[in-house]
């Protein structure tokens, strides 16, 4: 395991930070979840496994915080205090997200000059803003993400900026918050200094609006969300479809032109598709994309989502269906890989969950374990 | 140790960089920012390598570049030199490109026993549906998010296909893996081979909708502007042009911040639980949008933030660059040439966030590479060149 021998300490809540410290335990580290009497807000989250109830009842609680150990330690009391320090005394890593009144990350590294602190919060530790009130879905809306979700669209006025989906982006924030740490691991174990990271969640989402500096450097500064008919501000750039099939749909892609000569013969090389003004070129079939759709989704109603899309990457163009949940859990890719692990509740109630998204395999200690049992821990307890 | 230098903690490690578009060239940006020699491997021949528009001055910072065609023998000789004298290969080719050009991991661990080689690829190296094509765009779809954010409709509106997800996503996950595999070898030598799929860095981070799947709930939870749990909570319209704000009241401190803020005590005694706000959800929403309806979204954050409430005016990225915060932390630098770029996602407590150089010219270090590295003499460069393996 890559991370063998790393000892880390978190002292957080709720999705990010948790998700953090969970990435580094699923490599191999040694996981301490301490929480407050009562345990993480998380544990009151839906879903819960039908029929449990209790600290332990959330399965969302459980995906996040899989492989750890839990104790209880009141930070608020004398005893829990000197248990925080004996606590951090045996770490090489504090995960924290903590109001920056509670926790005092200089006093704290001069007191345990080997430990690495990654501080994980809405606004970061520094700036006019830091401890200002803020949830993921604000800062996406905050930071430009939620505007792009929605651009272009036919009538900006009656249809608003977007948040992400499901809880992607506290995760992938968490994500981040694993490299981060990393990063910090790696600064330790040179021999330098072990810093203090400061992450913030609203940096994050700045941190993939590039495409809006791109934009800005180019001059751009309305940024308006109406749809023009003009290259760049069709739906995905005016060469990628979605399309209805049978039930369902699929997005294709046949943006080159050899694509698109591969793709219109699958399709039975139909009458329209030597047309020149309508399809000859990439900028016709921009400027055609709405009629194209029409004409193309003629051949893909006729099949169910997968049949489209295991014909069409047969002839190397690019396509694959819109997914639903349930369809994921059974996707023969997904499952050929071993992407999902089993999440058990402490009622012996087991779920599929997704595993890391890679595989990894070193030359002198093994793979990476895939299709793990997994648990989360109980209030106070082991995982 | 400068605090420079320890926090260049890749300083000394080299890493030949096959990867393009965006995933692949975030990752190496990051590991150039914390101290790598980041080379990437280019051509001449490649017009997406030669135009240099759009993004890619802002995915390529701390890189040199030089250009290689690997299509012929000779240039996958060089490229053999050059991996034996380096220590990470980052890559996101067609599974058909690798074995065709000698370039896969077998290959190249012969030459270089400890190397850390790393794929990120649509669905990954192995399984039934390995060898398809994809796009970042269409991940978004296969990986099940787009129809969590929006039903899916014939004009793409409001799905979540835009902006770019899976790509950043998984620069994220690619770049944690190798950082630790670096501390892996650092420790005992291995090297490792790290196999990324972006559809399943996508699904990864869903895990309440696929939990309701299986727990036979009739809700797909979050999404859009649904976050799940506040009440009231949503995207709000404002006074003025295409003018919106972001509310979350979760708990019981907010809901007084949030009626403090309405001046509308009468609201506090009949909802005063967080339960009875979710009841009556539908009801809030409806009292704070038309709160919010005749007030600009600037002059509305600013009152509810000081009332304690969550809320953000929802802001196009002009708005982003100018953000005080984000400027306060130094999230967009300047560079040498005094365009903009952005940072590393992270910040420690002296305010460093890794190197930020200009993106190289393309072929800017092919003497770097080929004298300085290789070893190769003026007149052998010239030769190559002249036979098209440089260039």
């Amino acid at each position: 395991m890559l991370l063998t021998g790393t000892r880390v300490l978190e002292w957080a809540e709720g999705l990010s930070a948790p998700f953090a410290s969970r990435l580094l335990g699923d490599l191999g580290a040694e996981v301490l979840k301490i929480e407050a009497p009562g345990g993480d807000p998380l544990r009151q989250r839906a879903p819960f496994w039908p029929g449990e109830s209790g600290a332990d009842a959330s399965a969302l609680f459980g995906y996040v915080n899989a492989g750890k150990a839990s104790e209880v330690v009141d930070t608020g009391s004398a005893a829990g205090r000197a248990r925080l320090e004996a606590l951090l005394d045996q770490a090489d890593i504090l995960i924290e997200s903590q109001p920056p009144e509670v926790v005092d990350v200089a006093a704290l590294q001069a007191r345990h000059p080997r430990l690495t602190v990654l501080s994980l919060t809405p606004f970061g530790r520094s700036g006019p803003l830091s401890g200002a009130p803020a949830t993921d879905f604000t800062l996406q809306h905050r930071a430009g993400f939620a505007w792009a979700m929605a651009r272009p669209v036919d009538d900006p006025q009656a249809r608003g900026p977007l948040g992400g989906a499901d809880h992607e982006g506290p995760l992938a924030v968490g994500v981040t918050g694993a490299l981060a740490a990393m990063w910090g691991l790696l600064v330790a174990q040179a021999g330098g200094p072990p810093p203090a990271i400061d992450l913030a969640s609203h940096d994050f989402y700045a941190h993939i609006a590039f495409e809006g500096l791109a934009d800005w450097l180019t001059g751009e500064r309305r940024f308006s969300r109406v749809r023009v008919k003009k290259e760049g501000t069709e739906a995905a750039g005016g060469l990628t479809w979605i399309l209805p099939c049978r039930t369902g749909w699929i997005m294709v892609s046949p943006r080159e032109q050899h694509q698109w000569d591969r793709w219109t013969a699958l399709l039975g090389d139909p009458a329209w598709a030597r047309d020149v003004e309508l399809c000859s070129t990439r900028v016709h079939r921009r400027r055609n994309f709405f009629e194209l759709q029409t004409l193309m989704a003629e051949w893909t109603r006729q099949f169910a989502p997968e049949d489209v899309a295991a014909r069409t990457q047969a002839v190397q163009v690019a396509c694959f269906p819109v997914s639903t949940p349930g369809e994921l859990l059974a996707n023969a890719q997904l499952l050929h890989r071993g992407l999902f692990d089993r999440l058990v509740s402490p009622g012996g109630q087991s779920v599929p969950v997704p595993g890391l998204p890679f595989k990894a395999v070193t030359t002198g200690h093994g793979p990476l374990e895939r299709e793990r049992t997994r648990r989360g821990p109980s209030l106070g307890g082991a995982p | 140790m400068s605090a420079e230098r320890g926090q260049l903690v890749l300083a000394g490690l080299r890493v030949v960089d096959f990867s393009w578009i965006i995933a692949g060239p975030m990752t190496t940006k990051m590991l150039g920012a914390m101290g790598a020699e980041v080379i990437k491997i280019e051509s001449t021949t490649r017009a997406e390598h030669a135009a240099r528009g759009g993004s890619y001055p802002l995915l390529n910072n701390n890189k040199h570049s030089c250009t290689i065609d690997f299509t012929k023998p000779a240039g996958q000789e060089l490229l053999h030199r050059l991996v034996a004298i380096s220590d990470v290969v980052v890559e996101n080719f067609s599974a058909r490109v690798l074995a065709k050009y000698r370039l896969g991991y077998e290959e190249l661990r012969k030459i270089r026993p400890d190397l850390l080689y790393v794929s990120a690829s649509g669905v990954g190296r192995t399984g039934p549906q390995k060898d398809w094509l994809a796009y970042g765009t269409l991940l978004q779809a296969y990986s099940g998010r787009a129809g969590l954010i929006g039903p899916p409709n014939l004009k793409l509106e409001a799905m979540g296909i835009l902006p770019v997800w899976t790509d950043p996503v998984t620069a994220m996950w690619e770049t944690m893996a190798i950082l630790a595999a670096i501390h892996h070898r650092r420790r005992t030598g291995d090297g490792a081979y790290v196999d990324m799929s972006m559809l399943e860095g996508t699904v990864t981070l869903l895990p309440e909708a696929l939990l309701r799947h299986s727990l036979g709930s009739e809700r797909a939870g979050p999404g859009g502007n649904e976050d799940g749990e506040s009440a009231p909570g949503g995207c709000f319209r404002c006074a003025g042009e295409d003018d919106w704000i972001a509310v979350a009241v979760r708990s019981d401190a907010e809901w007084q911040g949030l009626w403090t803020a309405m001046e509308r005590p009468d609201l506090a005694a009949a909802y005063g639980s967080a339960a009875a706000r979710r009841t009556a959800k539908a009801e809030l929403d409806s009292v704070l949008g038309g709160w919010l309806a005749g007030r600009h979204a600037e002059a509305a954050e600013t009152t509810l933030l000081a009332c304690g409430v969550p809320a953000a005016r929802s802001r196009n990225f002009a708005g982003v660059i100018g953000d005080e915060q984000l400027a306060a932390r130094g999230m967009f630098p300047h560079l040498a040439d005094d365009k903009r770029t952005f940072a590393l996602p992270w910040r420690d407590a002296t305010g460093w966030r890794g190197r930020a150089e200009t993106a190289p010219a393309l072929g800017g270090s092919n003497a770097y590479v080929f004298g300085d590295l290789l070893g190769l003499s003026e007149d052998e460069i010239a030769a190559l060149t002249a036979e098209g393996v440089i260039g």
